[in-house]
């Protein structure tokens, strides 16, 4: 009889493939995603129903402009690339490296905090000379849109800021991570979240 | 056998040792902090049956109210108020609280675990509802209550038709309990996919746990739209945006589908978990295991699927697309099929076992009429030119008061007979229990039978009066009479519910011999529910040897009675595999914080003072910060310095 490759049979490979249970903690996190990107797709589904069944043709409507695409891009790049350092972080975290906890969640909030800047100039420019929420039901849809997505941005870069502290004081440790690995679930949801807004509020509109 | 004294002696023997860390402070102290399902469970259970008899009462002055022609009982103004109030807390705080409330307290009994996987957000969640039912409830007593119909339809419910803070207290009050509700909804599912007894795989699951299972799983995908929903009223109405306007090219048929996107799929998470109880006591009293267990899972969690495609059968008369209306008319009719299976199973259990009719039985039998009767005409609604010719007249609220009245408070009475001994340590009265229930039988469709003719003669919904020409009165009488009779029937039970608290029998640990494992508790339960995890065999663990034999066995086994401080079992997520156990929070005032840091915000909000909610929104982040800190690295490394300390080899 020919050997077989042991690489896949021996005891710590099969014990890596039964399934672990994970932390409640965590299912309470997964769930609780699934139940705000049900709000995202429930917010773009009014969106969607308004641009093609309420208003026809031109879109945006009035004499609104076409979205400018400049800064968001610039929002979608931040947001995007601050995931990596978080999963940096994470993994250092698990092999007890404290200080590249600390580096990569630093990383991410200082892009978090970015992606607000960037999104209050824009805010800035949209109010000030293009629409308000109270223009019409475009400005409505698009200022809920948003500011509800920035208020998880808000949100994500709080809770790194508490693992942030915990951390310098000690108190995350690699046998106690669960926090990292938690938020780091959240804040790529978020992140995730995004692409579709951009999408759809600023790509599809070029349509 | 395992005698029930052989297994209080080994409970004795491992109480002493969880005893303190699972003790509450008592008081007033204890009441502002526990996180003990049961106390949430039997406070969620309390403060629904108080907004049941605020909702029930401003019904009696509606039906006095339309007992004869042109009466003047209440103005219009005020009736407004009142279907509005008396539907709106009907639907989301009677119902679905009730039944988080027989699911907070049941749920961990019945998968053998000593609490939920969250009790902290459990308490939180308490709370959050307590608080918005306040103010929606509360909003009466200033004349200022919702007006705008329980699905406040716009345009009628923009500010410029509808001024005033009652709309607002609606919005407000929906999002806040919304909160609580999805928290509640995920902490459900969590506890039954982590915590359940060693040996529980899926296929030894009690319904009345899948059936909250599914429930959780809908209000997850389902309050969404709502709560979007209800953010974009409060905006239109309070800060000028323009959703729903169609001149500022918004569009008011969106309300609609986000509504009712929300809206049927509620009926389910009202009725499911209410079916969930008719399918915990059926077995019991018909003494045999339920039939077709898997089949009722399966219809579970089908009619959970299926309702998310059928909303638009509440909007048959706006004018959509013949197309999609005669999609949603087939959705609506495939429905029937996975209630018809549940129905059958209940039945076939009853006419293959020998049927005990005790009154906790009674009632799940005037369910099933009364039920089957709602069901009958929900599918006349599903056809197209049916539903175009009653919608909005009184045909429909017979139709909906079968359905909820039926579907959910028949069941929850049921289930309030079968486990106050086990909420409360006493048994209600048997007699008057029979009493009570044919009185409430008569009532109830004395009451809404002739609401069925009224609305085939034309009488439409939500009108405070009509004109003695239009020869009504004879019928809306006969229902004013059932009212109060249906009205003397509740009363009965309520006092009984006094009476047995002060004076009633106390009660045994298992009174009906029932199957799944809450019986295995003591009446009511220690504060860690059970001193020795039970190990489970089969779906029936009470009436199965092996099962019973676990809780006197394993006395001796430190993984099984977990006393090393406030612990529960972590088991596998399918097949209930013990893992590790996990440490449970000990009591705290912070849900009470937190929750003050939603609710603070919103009474400023409704009173129109930013300022102030933006300041008492504060505590949120605060409270939350501190919820969230991590401890256990810095427990860990004190309790590895005491053991240390200790003398080599104490503690290993
Ligand atoms: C306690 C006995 C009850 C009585 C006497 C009663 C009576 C009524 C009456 C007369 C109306 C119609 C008002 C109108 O259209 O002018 C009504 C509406 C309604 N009821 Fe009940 N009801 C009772 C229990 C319930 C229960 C248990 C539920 C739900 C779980 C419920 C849910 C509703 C809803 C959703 C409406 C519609 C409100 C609206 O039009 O906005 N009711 N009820
Ligand atoms: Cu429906």
């Amino acid at each position: 009889m020919t050997a077989l490759p042991a690489a896949a049979t021996d005891p710590a490979a099969a014990a890596r493939e039964v399934p672990a249970g994970r932390r409640p903690g965590w299912w309470g996190m997964v769930l609780a995603l699934v139940t705000d990107v049900a709000a995202f797709a429930a917010l773009l589904a009014a969106y969607f129903y308004i641009r093609f069944v309420t208003a026809g043709d031109n879109w945006p409507p009035g004499d609104i402009a076409e979205p400018k695409l400049l800064k968001a891009w610039i929002m979608t790049a931040l947001l995007l690339a601050s995931s990596a350092p978080l999963v940096f972080a994470d993994h250092g975290i698990k092999n007890g490296r404290r200080g590249r906890m600390l580096a990569g969640v630093g990383v991410t909030v200082l892009l978090g905090v970015a992606f607000l800047v960037v999104q209050g100039l824009e805010y800035r420019e949209k109010l000030t000379v293009e629409f308000t929420p109270q223009t019409n039901a475009y400005g409505s849809l698009f200022f809920a849109i948003t500011g509800f997505h920035g208020l998880h941005v808000i949100v994500g870069v709080l809770a790194l800021l508490v693992i942030l502290v915990a951390g310098l004081a000690g108190r995350i440790t690699h046998r106690h991570h669960a926090i990292v690995r938690i938020t780091g679930l959240y804040w790529h949801t978020v992140g995730a979240v995004w692409v579709f807004i951009f999408g759809s509020l600023y790509l599809a509109a070029q349509l | 056998m395992t005698t029930v004294e052989e297994r209080r002696a080994a409970d004795e023997a491992v109480e002493e040792r969880l005893a303190p860390a699972w003790e509450e402070s008592g008081g007033i102290r204890g009441w502002f902090t526990t996180v003990d399902h049961k106390k949430i469970g039997r406070r969620y259970m309390v403060t629904a049956a108080f907004f049941f008899v605020a909702a029930g009462l401003e019904a009696m002055v509606m039906r006095t109210q339309l007992a004869g022609a042109r009466l003047d009982v209440v103005s219009p103004e005020l009736y407004n108020q009142l279907f509005t109030l008396h539907g709106t807390t009907m639907i989301f705080f009677f119902s679905t609280p009730m039944l988080f409330g027989f699911g907070n307290y049941l749920m961990p009994l019945m998968i053998g675990a000593r609490d939920m996987a969250f009790p902290r957000l459990n308490a939180f969640g308490y709370w959050v509802f307590a608080a918005a039912g306040l103010l929606m409830t509360g909003s009466l007593l200033f004349g200022a209550a919702p007006n705008g119909g329980w699905f406040a339809y716009v345009p009628l419910n923009e500010e410029q038709y509808l001024p005033g803070v009652g709309m607002d207290v609606y919005c407000l009050g929906l999002l806040l309990l919304g909160i609580s509700t999805t928290g509640g909804a995920i902490n459900f599912i969590v506890t039954a996919l982590t915590m359940r007894a060693p040996g529980m795989s899926l296929n030894r699951v009690p319904l009345f746990v899948w059936a909250v299972v599914v429930q959780s799983f809908m209000i997850v995908f389902a309050l969404p739209p709502l709560n979007v929903a209800n953010l974009f009223l409060f905006l239109d109405r309070r800060y000028g945006f323009h959703f729903f306007d169609p001149s500022e090219g918004g569009d008011p048929i969106l309300w609609q589908h986000l509504f009712w996107l929300f809206g049927h799929p509620d009926v389910y998470i009202i009725v499911l978990p209410a079916l969930g109880i008719v399918s915990a006591i059926v077995p019991t009293f018909s003494r045999r295991p339920l039939a077709a267990y898997p089949l009722v899972v399966l219809a579970t969690v089908t009619t959970g699927v299926i309702s998310f495609g059928v909303w638009v059968h509440h909007m048959f008369a706006t004018g959509l697309p013949q197309l999609s209306l005669s999609f949603f008319s087939a959705a609506s009719l495939i429905v029937t099929v996975p209630s018809g299976i549940q129905v059958f199973s209940w039945l076939i259990t009853i006419m293959l076992g020998r049927l005990v009719v005790r009154t906790p039985m009674l009632w799940v039998l005037g369910f099933l009429v009364v039920f089957v009767a709602g069901g009958v005409t929900g599918v006349m609604f599903a056809v197209v030119p049916f539903d175009q010719q009653t919608t909005d007249s009184y045909f429909v609220v017979a139709h909906f008061h079968y359905v909820l009245f039926g579907g959910a408070v028949f069941p929850i009475i049921a289930g309030i007979y079968y486990w106050f001994g086990k909420f409360t340590g006493r048994m209600l009265s048997e007699r008057l229990g029979r009493w009570s229930f044919w009185v409430v039988f008569a009532g109830f469709n004395v009451t809404f039978f002739p609401m069925h003719v009224l609305g085939l003669l034309g009488m439409p919904r939500r009108v405070y009066t009509y004109e003695p020409e239009l020869g009504w009165a004879g019928w809306n009488l006969v229902e004013t009479i059932g009212a109060y009779v249906l009205l003397v029937g509740l009363s009965l039970i309520l006092y009984d519910i006094v009476r047995a608290l002060r004076r009633g029998p106390a009660a045994p640990d298992n009174p009906w011999g029932g199957e799944t494992l809450e019986w295995a508790t003591t009446s009511p339960p220690k504060e860690y529910n059970f001193p020795v995890v039970p190990t489970v065999h089969s779906l029936h663990p009470m009436w199965d040897e092996k099962s019973l034999a676990s809780m006197a066995r394993d006395r001796d086994d430190d993984e099984r009675t977990l006393t090393d401080g406030k612990q529960a079992l972590r088991t596998s997520d399918l097949d209930g595999v013990p893992e590790h156990p996990v440490a449970l929070p000990r009591e705290s005032v912070l849900p009470l914080v937190v929750a003050l840091g939603l609710a603070a915000p919103t009474f400023a909000l409704v009173l129109g003072a930013p300022l102030v909610a933006a300041v008492s929104a504060l505590l949120l982040p605060a409270g939350l910060f501190v919820w969230h800190w991590p401890r256990a690295a810095r427990q860990e490394a004190e309790a590895a310095r005491s053991r240390d300390a200790a003398p080599a080899g104490a503690d290993a």
